[in-house]
């Protein structure tokens, strides 16, 4: 079943125009969205949310429309954004006052595990916290209703690798035991081979290819990439980022040449 | 339930944010012998209830409202409640401080220039909320504070040149000032249906310079 589909999207922005013929993201999958700045990442996020209005085209979350539908798909989605739209001054026990209420599936339970996995306190004072605790922080307010689909901008942004691995073994906990989907937004082909089941490449606002991570090797086939020589452990992690680096090299010289 | 809630994190962003005590605090201060009332009043005005979009604007808060399963009339609802409840709220204060200094100081309480001050001061803000907010939620604060400013700023003079001539409009028999009000409340309703249509309709970019949102909806 697919949780996510969109098809003949069309949307004119300020720097570029939004065109993604087609794109499903299916129950339980790990999907990533790779593509630089300004590629269309931020606007997709904003058209599932209903904050942006397509021009053309239809968005499906759940099998339901995205505009009509809004309040019943938010109330099944998680969004942990790049800049989240916090108080500042708010400690994060007010925060989460504010936030619970609005959920009918909101469960304390979750919410006070991953605030022991991520050591996060409470009392502290959002503004005060690193970068590193406020994601954390607003991934565990999105994990905490128990969404069916969470969306998640840039992530491990600047991030301290302990940090990201723990975030990454949450996500894939919540994807096991409750068929948790995921859609990611980034620039680095390092952390989607890491973590994606699928890759949708954009480029200036198009969306260049979708596949299956199982994919990626006949994909990337006819490129040039590098297989580098580490441990045996890592190689197979080291030869799926190399292919996914390559390929989106390949496809954004196409996005350019277009 | 969902304004209510909406409302309440606003009440709650109220109390939290320090600053916020000081814009309070000074204003109902300065209603112990009645002076600068309803100026004190109209910049409150400016400070809180319209300030709250600015403390919104620099944390994005756009994002966090967004995310939330809310219908658009409901924020829109629940931040005329808000502006409604500061009124209140100063109104509550002016009227207690001014009592209480009234008695420590044997003076007489609630006197009848300090209530037309108040008077005053809360038909300029009623008509300073009805203009400010549409153009603010239609906008985005970065785009209508250049306006919003001039609104206030012409508020403010207008109060100040024509306050004694609206003083004695006060003054005039209790059906008058009735009227004044009903009027004032009639604004804002029609500004809460023009907010409504232009909130329901805004599409929420990321910051942009100014025209770049014309040119993409020019070529649309």
């Amino acid at each position: 079943m697919n949780v996510l589909e969109i098809e003949q999207l069309r949307k004119h922005l300020p720097r570029f125009k939004l065109d993604i013929a087609t794109m499903q993201v299916v129950q339980g999958e790990f999907a990533v969205l790779l593509g630089g700045p300004k590629s269309g990442k931020g606007a997709i996020f904003k058209l599932l949310l209903d904050m942006l209005f397509p021009d053309f085209g239809v968005i499906r979350l759940f099998g339901l429309d995205s505009h009509k539908d809004s309040i019943e798909i938010k109330q099944q989605l998680g969004m942990v954004a790049r800049r989240p739209g916090m108080l500042y001054n708010a400690k994060l026990r007010l925060l989460k006052e504010m936030v619970r209420p609005f959920y009918r599936d909101w469960q304390d339970q979750t919410y006070r595990k991953y605030l022991r996995l991520f050591e996060l306190n409470e009392n502290l004072i959002y503004g005060r916290v690193d970068n590193a605790a406020k994601k954390q922080f607003v991934l565990t307010l999105a994990l905490a209703h128990k969404p069916r689909l969470l969306l998640i901008d840039e992530p491990f942004l600047q991030m301290p690798t302990a940090i990201k691995e723990r975030i990454a073994q949450a996500l894939r906990h919540e994807q096991q035991e409750d068929g948790l989907s995921v859609l990611m937004a980034t620039a680095s082909p390092e952390e989607a081979a890491r973590l994606a089941d699928s890759l949708h490449i954009l480029h200036g606002g198009s969306l260049l290819l979708s596949l299956p991570i199982t994919q990626l090797a006949e994909y990337s086939a006819d490129l040039k990439w590098q297989e580098q020589k580490i441990s045996s452990a890592d190689q197979e992690t080291a030869k799926r980022i190399a292919q996914t680096q390559a390929l989106f090299n390949h496809y954004t010289q196409i996005g350019e040449s277009k | 339930m969902t304004v209510l809630r909406l409302f309440l994190i606003d009440v709650k962003k109220l109390f939290s944010i320090r600053q916020m005590a000081f814009f309070i605090l000074l204003p109902a201060v300065l209603a112990f012998n009645g002076w600068f009332v309803s100026i004190a009043y109209l910049v409150y005005l400016y400070l809180v209830p319209y300030g709250m979009f600015n403390y919104d604007d620099n944390a994005v808060a756009d994002n966090l409202y967004g995310a939330l399963p809310v219908r658009r009339e409901h924020m829109v609802t629940a931040r005329y409640l808000f502006a409604i409840f500061c009124q209140i709220l100063m109104i509550a204060l002016m009227l207690a401080v001014n009592t209480v200094f009234g008695l420590l100081l044997n003076r007489p309480v609630l006197a009848e220039d300090f209530l037309a001050s108040l008077a005053i001061g809360l038909v300029a803000g009623l008509i300073f909320i009805a203009a400010a907010f549409p153009l603010v939620l239609k906008q985005g604060l970065r785009k209508a504070n250049n306006n919003v400013l001039m609104i206030f700023v012409l508020d403010f003079i207008i109060l100040g040149l024509y306050g004694d001539n609206l003083r004695q409009m006060s003054e005039l028999p209790q059906i008058n000032g009735r009227f004044i009000v009903l009027c004032c409340l009639i604004i804002l309703i029609i500004s809460y249906a023009i907010a409504l249509r232009f909130f329901k309709k805004r599409e929420f970019f990321d910051y942009v310079p100014l025209g770049a949102v014309q040119r993409a909806r020019r070529k649309r």
